[in-house]
């Protein structure tokens, strides 16, 4: 019995000795998609776009993150001023992402930089005097406040130029 | 061997990305053995041909799922030999076949001996056309295709007992048919 698969197994090639018809490779070609290559240039060139444009994003996320270290406001007793000054802090961190945003914008349009500097000088002069009395008077209500509101003018400002000129 | 998958993994990838010249030598490659399973699964060599085709168009459009988990061939052969089934249950055929226990009777070995069977490759082949259409399938599958018979009772959806019994049986009609013709040449 052994006989026969031991002969099969030493004559195998033999077995596949049919075959198929030579147009058959054409058949097969004329129904197989072909990606058209300009699709593929274009998927290569946005995908170096998505990539570049998540490096810079996590790039300035690490440089924020950083540069404004997140503040401990643990030593406020008081639990209504802490949660201020937290706003606080996330409020001056947004305006420092958006601030690099615009920084990269004015290397396009350098106009730019005259135009809403001096505006944003004068933000920034009134926000710096307000951190001075925080510091100098303790930790004030108002004075938090008016620096959060400085804050949301300064980001209002810059978003309104960045969606406008999309840089 | 590593060579040899090396070559074929250029093939692969770049038939990946559509390169039909790439597509063509990969089909070269394995299209006479695989035409060549259709051939014994169908025992027809038009429906061998639609069968190969259609395996072919297949295996190049679903070719980024082909992970190097297998070799190549392996895992077309499965593609081919998918495809071979779902066309013979297109056309009813049992995979089971059992209704045929009488096609041969239980033939005692009436004091021949099988040293003295002479075999050639195409008495063997043409005995092979003639077995029915489960014994066939599962004969070819384990000693032509190297399935052992759990594959083979998962590739065809039957029991591991009937594929074994299936392939004892078509062995023996086998030899039954080389045995006669022995005898009428003789």
């Amino acid at each position: 019995m052994k006989k026969l698969e031991n002969f099969i197994h030493e004559h195998r090639d033999e077995f596949d000795a049919k075959l198929p018809s030579p147009e058959l490779w054409s058949q097969i070609e004329s129904k197989l998609d072909t990606p058209k290559k300009s699709i593929s240039i274009i998927w290569k060139i946005s995908s170096a776009v998505a990539a570049v444009l998540v490096i810079a994003m996590i790039s300035t996320f690490m440089l924020v993150s950083n540069n404004t270290p997140k503040t401990e406001y643990t030593n406020v007793s008081d639990p209504e001023i802490r949660q201020l000054l937290e706003t606080e802090a996330y409020y001056a961190r947004e305006v420092s992402v958006q601030l690099e945003e615009i920084n990269r914008c004015y290397k396009i349009y350098p106009s730019l930089k005259d135009d809403i500097e001096m505006d944003l000088n004068e933000l920034d002069n009134m926000y710096n005097a307000l951190k001075d009395d925080l510091n100098d008077n303790f930790y004030n209500r108002e004075v938090i406040e008016a620096m959060i509101q400085n804050n949301r003018t300064k980001l209002k400002m810059v978003n309104r130029v960045l969606t406008q000129i999309q840089c | 061997m590593g060579t040899k998958t090396d070559i074929h993994k250029k093939l692969i990838e770049a038939s990946k990305k559509g390169d039909n010249k790439a597509r063509r030598q990969l089909y070269e490659l394995y299209a006479r053995a695989m035409f060549n399973i259709c051939c014994r699964m169908t025992n027809n060599r038009e429906d061998a041909e639609d069968i190969l085709q259609e395996a072919f168009i297949q295996a190049f459009s679903k070719l980024d799922t082909f992970r190097y988990e297998s070799t190549f061939g392996a895992w077309l052969k499965r593609i081919v030999i998918n495809n071979c089934i779902n066309a013979l249950q297109k056309r009813k055929v049992d995979l089971m076949l059992t209704d045929n226990l009488h096609f041969y009777g239980e033939r005692s070995d009436d004091n021949f001996d099988e040293k003295n069977l002479p075999l050639t490759t195409s008495d063997i082949r043409s005995a092979m056309e003639q077995l029915p259409d489960g014994g066939r399938i599962v004969f070819s599958l384990y000693l032509l295709e190297g399935y052992d018979h759990v594959e083979i009772s998962q590739i065809l959806g039957i029991t591991e007992s009937t594929s074994k019994s299936q392939y004892m049986r078509a062995k023996r009609k086998i030899q039954d048919i080389l045995k006669e013709k022995y005898y009428e040449e003789a």
